[in-house]
């Protein structure tokens, strides 16, 4: 097989494509930058409940009925 | 001209016609983000003859409690029974021994606190509790309970937004759904957890259709409890939102 000779039109369609793949490159990167990331910071809010409760003593029952005989 | 192999002449102009529509699209690209309302927030003060910079946000995270009291009141249980059981979404004295109610002078509480997303934008609820925030601190005795639920208000039915009651499920936006959206309550607990969304999910609409939830709490009150001052839990409600 003989060698592949290469022409001066090769190497300058090589470096043209090149040139083409690091433009893209750079148009990619500026795109990036123009639509800026849309994660940002947590934000926070509050509101507040109270719950409340409070165990008292049954009332003293009083006794129904005549007491002794 | 060989076919497949690219010649100086198509590959010039390859890259000038490629050179040009790049710069076409930048031009493009720079004008919609000047004038479609895209530029970014900015502190850069604006040539005028005063000086003043201004900012707008118009990004407002805010949950408000419409409803930011439940209150049992004070009461004992029924010597014939073994526990007063009570629901702050007016299930009152859950509990009987025959036809005697089990739970005493307490208050029927009818309303649970009611969180509405007064902003505009999506949020997740979780909570944290203070003071007496478990069912031995807030009730005592044997087998205590004190348990947190949320339910949509479009199904719960509160009176009290901001706007007209929700009729639409607030709690299932952003495909996250509700964390503790259903039946069962869960025990309360001072570090708490996540009511509707998580860290990720922002479940809570913001649409006024859809906006409210209502925590309730339900209590389970032994007959053999002490005695003694009123018990109070405080809970914060936290929302969280993307910025």
């Amino acid at each position: 097989m003989g060698k592949v000779k290469h022409t001066h039109s090769d190497y300058s369609a090589q470096l043209v494509l090149g040139l083409l793949a690091l433009l893209v490159l750079l148009s990619f990167i500026s795109v990036m930058v123009v639509i800026e990331p849309s994660v940002e910071p947590v934000e926070n809010t509050e509101a507040s409940g109270t719950a409340t409760i409070q165990i008292i003593e049954p009332p003293v029952q009083e006794l129904e009925g005549d007491v002794g005989g | 001209m060989l076919v497949g192999k690219p010649t100086n002449r198509t590959a010039v102009l390859f890259l000038l016609t490629t050179i040009v529509l790049m710069t076409g699209v930048t031009v493009v690209l720079l004008n919609v983000k000047t004038y479609s309302g895209l530029s970014s927030i900015t502190g850069l003060a604006t040539d005028s003859g005063t000086g003043t910079s201004t900012l707008t946000i118009s990004q407002s995270t805010s949950i408000t409690s419409q409803v930011s009291s439940i209150a049992f009141g004070s009461g004992y249980v029924n010597s014939s029974c073994t526990a007063c059981v009570m629901d702050s979404n007016n299930n009152h004295n859950q509990t009987t021994a025959g036809t005697d109610f089990c739970c005493i002078t307490f208050e029927n509480v009818k309303s649970g606190f009611l969180l509405e997303n007064t902003g505009n934008v999506n949020l997740s609820i979780n909570y944290s509790c203070s003071g007496s925030c478990d069912s031995t601190a807030f009730i005592g005795g044997t087998s205590p309970f004190l348990g947190i639920k949320v339910t949509n208000n479009s199904n719960a039915d509160q009176t009290g937004e901001t706007g007209a009651t929700d009729s639409v499920d607030s709690c299932v936006s952003d495909g996250a759904g509700t964390i503790n959206n259903t039946d069962d309550y869960q025990n309360v607990t001072p570090s708490g957890w996540w009511l509707c969304g998580n860290y990720t999910k922002y479940s809570l609409d913001f649409a006024d259709a859809s906006d409210a939830l209502v925590i309730d709490l339900n209590v389970s009150i032994p007959v053999d409890v002490t005695t003694g001052a009123e018990k109070t839990a405080t809970f914060t409600f936290k929302g969280l939102a993307t910025g």
